[in-house]
């Protein structure tokens, strides 16, 4: 069974930004579990350059080469087992060789002059400003404007990519005999997410019908509520997206949902917080590009649902939490699992980072002193001084630095700092109280910060266990003969499975 | 600190080892003249100057040995440059026995030929009780830090 994510908007992006990293944890491992599977993902958004799309595209491309590197060794830890694939980015502009307004979109002066009628209507749908303003930006939170591109979008016309892959591949899988699994992510109260979220949901349906494999595909939405504001600048365009009209764009979506479009989708999602937090305004481009949120962390354990639990269509599932703007461990759903997958990933990616790469890095540029790195021969070889006679089993080793070593470690170093972001940036949500993890040590990254228990918020670690959970622990334990394998790639496996206490 | 049986029974080995070499073999090689005392009877120097002294090197090499072992165990290293202040410790503490050797020999030896012999077994005497327990079976976090522990520990725990 392979998932298909297609993200629209900001929204979507962030949404497949944390799909990926909940991936690289292992949440998935049991829900999509063949690497011939997985999951595929596909951006959509007009504004090429939105900041958020741009994070989430790196984050994937990260994880992916990261993914590579485990290529051998699969299923032996949850890390790196879910594999995602990446459909890139298709934005409605792509074809489009005219500006990026809607009047150029249009052919409004065309329009005008050739069907009055419709030219006044369009008068009427849309102001000047708005068929003016430029798109290049995103639908500037504008659904109208949005519904009114997307629709332009034939999916019948199978020479446009990267449809015609996707669903080539859907229908593959289903012929395969599995059941393909679409989810659609975006936000429903903006313009892009809004506007895209029930277009190409129908027209994936009805595509879906036309080649006769709607009843083997199972079709969700996932839709985000207004979850953050922002205060427009003094010096903001005319045309932008208005917080205040956020709730408004809500109210008519969902009604649009339920009078027009129950049966676009199999399975609806809704996510949504009481407390908004606080953004930076941005009219699109890069500067858009808003923290992670602890919604998009939902919107990745309902996929989890969606996958493993086959909700029926008129079942009703409530998610809450006990205290109003905090977020606890108690408050995540399967939290025992995923606080497991999410807390080991976090413990060795801060590892990684803050013990393992330093010493490494010293040995590789003064030389190894195995007083230091007692653990250093069991995954790469003596090969200097003295050292080269201490080792019987040297010659089935790697070297430190072989440009395979170095790479791998470069790779694992580059997905730990990005995770380690992501999680951060989670933490740092304005009206929100986030008690998953120390967000201030993990940023840190401070080397006398060793109680690895401490990390992780809300259990109530006994002295004996946080005296077990330091770094200088996990040295000695790195040093243990029934180590996992050679090599870059044999001590991450074996420092995550330190890292797995739970 | 979890102190590991294998660690502490090779220890007391080589105590039992330098206890058999220092106060069997050694006063035997006196006895048989291989070693050779001529200014008074071997029995007397040995019971007289030999036992004594070599008591005192006996305890304080072992006693040096086992406070670093359960010294160590207590290390909490959470990198390559801790090591260094342990290192030094480990010197330290090695300077006791090397202390014990010049006061035995100083307080107890009377004999000339005593001397001669002496400087060279005690320092043998130390390395066995000292030196080679701590190479071979200091704590996980400081295993290979004494000298020449990085090849003498595998010979004892392969695998290691």
């Amino acid at each position: 069974m392979s998932l298909y994510g297609i993200g629209i908007g900001g929204t979507g992006a962030k949404c497949l930004e944390a799909i990926t990293h909940l991936a690289a944890t292992g949440v998935f491992v049991d829900a999509a579990p063949s690497t011939k599977e997985g999951i595929n993902v596909l951006f959509v958004d007009a504004d090429e350059t939105n900041g958020s799309l741009e994070r989430a595209k790196n984050s994937l491309s990260l994880y992916q080469k990261t993914y590579a590197l485990f290529a051998n060794e699969r299923n032996s830890i949850p890390l790196m087992q879910t594999g995602v694939s990446s459909f890139d980015l298709w934005s409605p502009f792509r074809n489009a060789s005219t500006d990026k307004q809607l009047a150029a979109f249009f052919s409004y002066n065309s329009l005008k002059q050739n069907n009055s009628t419709l030219g006044h209507l369009f008068d009427i749908l849309y102001t000047q400003e708005e068929r003016n303003a430029n798109l290049d930006v995103g639908f500037r939170g504008r659904p109208a404007i949005g519904s009114a591109v997307m629709s332009q979008v034939d999916l019948d016309r199978l020479g446009e990519e990267p449809w015609r892959s996707l669903v080539e591949r859907i229908r593959v899988d289903a012929a395969g005999g599995s059941t393909p699994k679409i989810v659609l992510y975006g936000s429903i109260f903006g313009g892009t997410g809004a506007s895209g979220l029930p277009t190409i949901g129908r027209l994936l349906a009805n595509k879906l019908k036309k080649e006769n494999m709607r009843n083997g595909v199972k079709l969700a939405g996932i839709f985000l509520l207004p979850y953050f504001s922002f205060t427009p600048t003094g010096d903001a365009e005319q045309v932008y997206a208005r917080a205040d009209q956020f709730m408004l764009n809500t109210e008519a979506a969902l009604r649009y949902y339920l009078t027009e479009a129950q049966q676009i989708f199999d399975v609806v999602y809704l996510l949504g917080s009481q407390t908004l937090s606080t953004v930076e305004f941005s009219v699109g481009k890069q500067s858009q590009r808003n923290d992670p949120h602890f919604l998009e962390v939902y919107a990745g354990l309902a996929t989890r649902h969606f996958i493993r639990e086959n909700p029926d269509q008129h079942s009703v599932i409530l998610v809450s939490r006990e205290i109003k703007d905090q977020i606890s461990w108690a408050d995540i759903p399967e939290s025992g699992r995923v606080k497991q997958d999410l807390s080991a990933a976090v413990r060795f990616a801060y590892v990684w980072l803050s013990y393992i790469v330093p010493e490494l890095a010293i040995a590789s540029s003064k030389g190894v002193n195995l007083g230091g790195i007692p653990w250093f021969k069991r995954f790469y070889k003596l090969d200097s001084g003295w050292n080269r006679f201490a080792s019987p089993s040297n010659s089935e080793s790697f070297g430190l630095n072989d440009l395979e070593q170095q790479e791998a470690i470069a790779r694992i170093s580059d997905w730990c700092r990005d995770y380690l972001r992501w999680i951060v940036e989670l933490h740092d949500c304005q009206g929100e109280t986030i008690q998953l993890f120390d967000a201030a040590a993990i940023s840190s990254l401070s080397p006398g910060r060793d109680e690895l228990a401490m990390l992780v918020k809300g259990k109530n670690v006994s002295e004996a266990r946080r005296l077990q959970e330091t770094i200088p622990n996990v040295r000695v334990n790195l040093d243990k003969p029934d180590t996992s394998g050679k090599g870059t790639i044999g001590l991450a496996r074996t420092l995550y499975k330190l890292c797995r206490l739970d | 600190m979890q102190a590991k049986a294998p660690e502490i029974i090779r220890i007391l080995s080589f105590f039992a080892l330098g206890g058999l070499l220092m106060f069997l073999i050694q006063p035997i090689l006196y006895q048989n003249q291989i070693f050779f005392i001529s200014d008074q009877p071997p029995e007397i120097w040995i019971s007289n100057e030999y036992i004594p002294g070599t008591t005192l090197v006996f305890l304080v090499s072992a006693s040096a040995a086992i406070a670093w072992y359960f010294w160590s165990a207590r290390a909490k290293i959470a990198s390559a440059e801790q090591v260094q202040g342990w290192k030094l410790m480990w010197w330290l503490i090695g300077l006791f026995p090397v202390i014990s050797i010049g006061v035995a020999i100083a307080t107890y030896n009377t004999s000339p030929d005593g001397l001669t012999t002496l400087a060279f077994l005690y320092p043998i005497d130390v390395f066995l009780l000292y030196w080679i327990p701590t190479a071979t079976s200091s704590p996980a976090p400081v295993k290979y830090l004494p000298p020449l522990s990085v090849f003498l520990r595998p010979l004892f725990e392969p695998g290691s």
